[in-house]
């Protein structure tokens, strides 16, 4: 980590002390523009560690991007990204491919992207990696988890899209894209969903077949006002693991299982309203994920129609082929083995509103509320225990400071006021949570 | 009586001060519309565009001609330029920095080429084919044409 960051501090300053940064900020060899960024934050809650060791304070909270872009025709744009980040225990500063795609223009109001794209879902995932271009540390979590960014940065298929003008009734633009996601079991997506499906699920593997998004955004004739709606669909998502299961006689069932989701959708509807210095933003969003069948009961219900020689021998061996389960599984669908129906839809839901007012060139505060409920049918706890009930929602209100020292550097400084542990990873955490918490945020950006 | 001479006077000093002040306001907005000229390369099938267009290509938007031709917009780092954005765009310069920030992060796009002073601009956009751009009245040429604003 320390290597790449020492190389990409070495090759900016190069740069800068070489005079290379033309006037907009951009290196630029031959044909080719490069741009990059690169932060170091500080992150640290006085109770209950967050994506982090934050109750003793973290500094293991970094981005750093480089891309390189070129026009090789008149209408084609092609360009590549690399990315690397740590928080906590996730990224640790390997690089990744963050977009590399080639952009063809054909039309105004038609062009295609063909390679990694960034995932267009509502006002700001597109350009989460770039602490630069928003005025808060953190985004807010009702809509754009950290636990979900690897999943949700990228696809590795094509796009269409573009800017149709509506004279009066203002502009429209489209966004269409398809192909493949990346889902790692280390990762926050995987993490995120683990618990959701069993308490004891260790996930070893998640895929999808693709996925797609589709955007549509209106700048109405009011100057400075747009909306934006996205819909997405995840196809044929899966999730490999162990779960262990307690028998009615008290036997632990260790078992591979596959949880396969018929459903795994969502929609993002936006607000952004501009007015000279003051920019104000509203959004909401809604997730559904349906699972074809409770595991747990269908492992049960397999057992218990098993002889008692079986049961003892699952127990022992405390495994079973992912792959035997889902075909027993299909065997027994319709009807459903001994009972084991399909699980009820879960939603998730959430929104925020956030203002944010540039007093000068250089100053800029932001306030925002937000509020999560990782199951919208539960908003209040009512299934969990009293001690437990706040881990049904997150509510943050969040004060935010971002001083541009120059058109280079940029500080920002940032306090959260959260209200239940909603959405986040629990594992962080062994040793209990506290319903409110404070979480403070600072955060240093070089970018050219 | 004398009270209403006095009065019709007052009244009368007031709006010719009011008067005064309104031509005078009319001045300003309209020298500050004035002042932003929107010129072109000779070769650009068009002698006008709307706002809406203008919005359009210095956002990348719009980026072609009438006649299919490719639309090369550029922008000058002077005074001119809060003004031009202010006029057409309803942007500040730090909202214009940043969805052109976001635009070159995404890979969407390379950032506008800029120019420091008007000259350059000028000779840059006359012999670019495609190209426009916007600049102080004051600075202008006849090596480029003047796009009149619909």
């Amino acid at each position: 980590m320390k290597k790449i960051m020492m190389l990409f501090v070495s090759v900016v300053s190069i740069m800068m002390t070489g005079g290379w940064l033309n006037s907009s900020h951009a290196f630029e060899a031959g044909d080719i523009e490069i741009h990059g960024f690169i932060s170091q934050g500080y992150l640290f809650t006085d109770k209950n560690n967050y994506l982090a060791e934050t109750e003793d304070g973290t500094f293991e909270f970094n981005e750093m991007g480089i891309n390189f872009s070129a026009d090789l025709t008149e209408l084609l744009h092609v360009g590549v990204q690399f990315f690397a980040r740590d928080l906590g225990t996730v990224g640790n500063d390997d690089v990744v491919l963050d977009w590399a795609y080639g952009d063809f223009r054909w039309k105004d109001w038609l062009g295609f992207r063909a390679g990694r794209i960034k995932i267009d879902y509502g006002l700001y995932n597109e350009t989460r990696e770039m602490d630069m271009l928003r005025t808060g540390v953190m985004l807010p979590q009702s809509v754009y988890s950290e636990l979900w960014r690897d999943s949700f940065s990228g696809v590795s298929g094509a796009a269409l899209y573009g800017y149709i003008p509506l004279s009066v009734m203002g502009r429209f633009a489209y966004n269409l894209e398809i192909g493949a996601m990346t889902f790692k079991e280390d990762e926050g997506f995987s993490r995120t969903f683990a618990p959701r499906l069993h308490e004891t699920l260790d996930i070893s593997g998640m895929d999808a077949d693709f996925a797609w998004f589709a955007n549509a955004q209106w700048h109405t004739p009011l100057p400075g006002m747009k909306t934006k709606f996205t819909y997405y669909e995840i196809e044929n998502l899966k999730a490999d693991g162990d779960i262990s299961v307690i028998t009615k006689e008290g036997d632990i069932i260790n078992s591979l299982v596959t949880y396969e989701f018929s459903e795994k959708s969502g929609y993002v509807l936006s607000l952004e309203y501009i007015w000279k210095n003051l920019t104000f933003t509203a959004e909401y969003a809604k997730d559904d994920y349906q699972i074809e069948r409770d595991m747990e009961a269908f492992l049960l219900a397999q057992v218990a129609t098993q002889p008692q020689a079986d049961i003892t021998q699952s127990a022992a061996d405390a495994i079973q082929p992912a792959a035997e389960i889902t075909q027993a599984q299909e065997q027994t669908s319709g009807e459903g083995l001994l009972g084991t129906g399909q699980p009820k839809k879960k939603t998730s839901e959430g929104w925020y509103v956030s203002a944010s007012y540039r007093f000068t060139d250089r100053f800029e505060t932001g306030l925002t509320y937000s509020e999560y409920y990782p199951d919208a049918d539960n908003k209040h706890g009512e299934e969990k225990r009293e001690g437990d009930k706040f881990t049904s929602w997150l509510k943050t209100t969040t004060l935010s400071a971002r001083f541009d020292i120059n058109d280079y550097w940029l500080l920002k400084l940032e306090a959260s006021y959260n209200d239940g542990f909603g959405g986040i990873n629990l594992a962080d955490n062994p040793e209990g949570l506290e319903r409110c918490w404070y979480l403070f945020a600072a955060k240093m950006t070089f970018n050219f | 009586m004398k009270i209403r001479i006095r009065s019709g006077q007052t009244a009368g000093k007031t709006a010719v001060i009011f008067s005064l002040l309104f031509q005078l306001i009319v001045f300003i907005s309209f020298s500050s519309a004035e002042d932003v000229l929107i010129i072109a390369n000779k070769d650009v099938p068009v002698d006008s565009l709307s706002k809406n267009e203008i919005r359009g290509i210095f956002l990348g938007e719009k980026i072609k001609w009438d006649n299919d031709s490719k639309i090369t917009f550029v922008i000058l780092k002077t005074e001119v330029h809060d003004l031009f954005l202010k006029e057409y765009l309803g942007n500040t310069a730090a909202q214009y920095q940043n969805y052109w920030k976001k635009m070159v992060f995404t890979g969407k796009s390379k950032s506008p080429k800029s120019f420091k002073d008007a000259e350059s601009l000028m000779d840059y956009v006359a012999e670019t084919g495609g190209a426009v751009a916007y600049l102080p009245a004051s600075a202008y040429n006849d090596k480029v044409k003047i796009i009149s604003v619909k």
